[in-house]
């Protein structure tokens, strides 16, 4: 069941507490002028959530129709926070879309042997 | 929607020109003091339209309230006066509906505060007729003098000095009628005179002070509009600028063996962050990049312009550098640079060189979609690596993969505003469609097959958010020209 809807513009954000992660499911099109304003409060709401429970944040991009680079930008600065605060980060795309493929598979450049930052192909999506 | 931008050789002249300066205005001591000569002039020709057009309102006001104010005088005044109290009032409201006329037929000038007199002499004229059937200056029909110097002063944003001369003349004009024509009525009372005339004067004085600030104000406002407005002009001079480096900074027209080239960028409105380049170096290589900036504006736009240099810079430096060894060094400059600016770009690039039956490319950026003449068929190759500007460090990222390349085959390169343009419900053109386009146009001339692919695209698109760009090339027997489209 869904904690919380957030909706900005024609992108819907579901965040969905389950007993291994903190879950936030993406649907519609992020293609916000200024999306790091208007994803900011929702990132630091679950970046707190989840420090708090000990958990690790789960994305989930792969019914997600399209973003703009702006989104990859304020995502790319999540995932920064995120590592700095010591909270496990899990990505889940669709590689089957090339958009997705093209913009998480750039972000394997913040992979860490600390596996706090791990980018899931939806094939390999862990089983809830 | 923009045309797609035509490249050619840059001469000097194609460099935006330089607007001229506006010097700023010498401080003027006139009486505007304080004010710089072109701005008092500014200032003087927008107050002379403030109070042509106010005057047309005072007029508008004085016609309406002059016969409505008859409705009191049918009440007050004796029936004997009423006939005579009518004709006033009704000469007064053609003088001043005359007055209304040329103010709508003339432009405002110099002499437009001459309708704020002439409008207060009809009126307290009228008005000191009026005294003088009810007992001259002690009769407290004055009162309508009051009315008239607020209204005048008050309305019109003329300056504190003629709201004073202004209430001078009524004053006096009520004065000398009085005293030059015989009253009737109720005889004079001193006491009441003197009540008359203090209010008269406390009244013109109220509406200079009023007045004089009301000035002040409208001059500040004034100026700061000014300002703002030049502050804007500045600005979109400068966004125009940068709009215009970023096609500026495309490649020339140049001849290089082995492969024929064609390209197209269509900026959208907004300044974005789109680059290609086609490199011929002093050793002969011959390089491809294309390449996008994450977001919109002049920040991007100037992130692109590193980018570009960058990598002109390192390929021209050494010769044969791989694409990725390229790419690592644009990378630690790009990100110390992006760092600098205290933003969080990043930038998406392809860095293609070409050799003889082959091409090796390296960076995160779109598919290479490689026409292949032999079978027919369009081959999709992926970009691995990693964007720029992200980490300071890439090496285990950014690795060289080689294509090989047949006679005849078409490489096209794209941005992501072509995949991505939408249409009005919201389907976006797709990397399968722009697949089959490449299979389509591939027998065309490359400057065709770009065209065509634009239009296919634009057909799609409702409305540009991005910019558009495609790069093509074959190989080629012979030399060719860098050919761009243009629509």
């Amino acid at each position: 069941m869904s904690l919380s809807t957030h909706r900005v513009g024609q992108l819907c954000i579901d965040v969905v507490p389950t007993s291994e992660a903190l879950r936030l499911e993406w649907t519609g099109r992020s293609n916000h002028r200024n999306p790091q304003a208007v994803l900011a409060p929702i990132f630091d709401a679950a970046l707190a959530e989840a420090s708090l429970a000990e958990a690790p944040i789960e994305m989930h991009f792969e019914k997600l129709e399209q973003f703009n680079s702006s989104t990859i930008t304020a995502l790319i600065s999540f995932v920064r926070t995120a590592h700095t605060e010591g909270v496990p980060l899990v990505l889940v795309f669709d590689p089957a879309q090339r958009w997705q493929a093209l913009s998480f598979e750039a972000l394997k450049v913040f992979e860490r042997p600390d596996g706090l930052l791990r980018l899931k192909p939806i094939e390999q999506q862990w089983q809830h | 929607m923009s045309a797609p931008q035509k490249v050619r050789p840059l001469k000097t002249g194609d460099w935006p020109r330089q607007q001229p300066l506006t010097p700023y205005p010498r401080p003027s001591s006139g009486r505007l003091g304080g004010l710089p000569q072109s701005s008092g002039e500014e200032l003087q020709a927008y107050l002379q339209s403030l109070i042509h057009e106010w005057a047309k309102t005072l007029t508008t006001v004085g016609y309406t309230l002059i016969p409505l104010f008859f409705v009191l005088d049918y009440f007050m005044m004796p029936r004997e006066l009423l006939a005579r109290f009518a004709l006033y009032r009704l000469v007064a409201t053609g003088i001043i509906i005359g007055q209304f006329f040329v103010l709508k037929h003339t432009q405002a000038g110099k002499t437009s505060y001459l309708h704020g007199y002439f409008f207060s002499l009809v009126l307290a004229e009228m008005i000191s007729l009026m005294t003088t059937s009810l007992g001259g200056l002690s009769s407290t029909y004055y009162a309508g003098l009051n009315l008239v110097m607020m209204m005048v002063n008050l309305m019109l944003p003329w300056r504190a000095f003629h709201s004073a001369l202004n209430s001078a003349i009524i004053i006096s004009l009520y004065l000398v009628t009085n005293l030059a024509l015989p009253s009737s009525g109720p005889p004079v009372e001193p006491s009441a005179v003197l009540n008359n005339l203090f209010f008269l004067v406390a009244t013109g004085v109220v509406t200079v002070a009023i007045n004089f600030m009301k000035e002040r104000l409208i001059r500040q406002e004034f100026l700061s509009r000014r300002d703002l407005q030049r502050a804007r002009d500045a600005l979109w001079s400068e966004m125009a600028v940068a709009k215009r480096l970023q096609t500026s900074l495309l490649p020339r027209a140049q001849q290089f063996q082995g492969f024929k080239v064609a390209a197209t960028m269509l900026p959208a409105e907004e300044i974005g962050g789109d680059y290609y380049d086609v490199i011929q170096t002093g050793g002969g290589e011959v390089w491809v990049t294309i390449g996008d900036v994450s977001g919109h504006g002049v920040e991007s736009g100037l992130i692109m312009m590193m980018t570009q240099t960058s990598i002109f810079t390192a390929v021209n430096k050494s010769r044969g550098l791989s694409p990725a060894a390229v790419l690592r060094q644009v990378n630690s400059v790009l990100t110390e640079n992006i760092s600098r600016l205290g933003t969080d770009r990043y930038v998406t690039v392809s860095a293609l060189v070409l050799r003889e039956g082959q091409l090796t490319h390296a960076g995160k950026h779109q598919d290479i979609l490689i026409f292949r003449a032999d079978t027919g068929k369009v081959e999709m190759v992926p970009t691995e690596g990693a964007w720029l500007g992200v980490v300071g460090e890439i090496s285990g990222h950014v690795h060289d993969r080689t294509v090989p390349l047949g006679p005849r085959d078409v490489v096209l390169l794209f941005t992501d505003g072509v995949t991505e343009a939408t249409d009005a419900y919201g389907r976006m053109f797709g990397e399968e469609a722009l697949e089959r386009a490449l299979q389509r146009y591939a027998g065309l001339e490359l400057e065709d097959l770009v065209n065509r692919i634009v239009r296919e695209v634009k057909d799609n698109m409702a409305t540009q958010t991005d910019d558009l760009t495609l790069l093509a090339f074959r190989r080629a027997g012979q030399a060719f020209a860098v050919a761009h489209t243009g629509t």
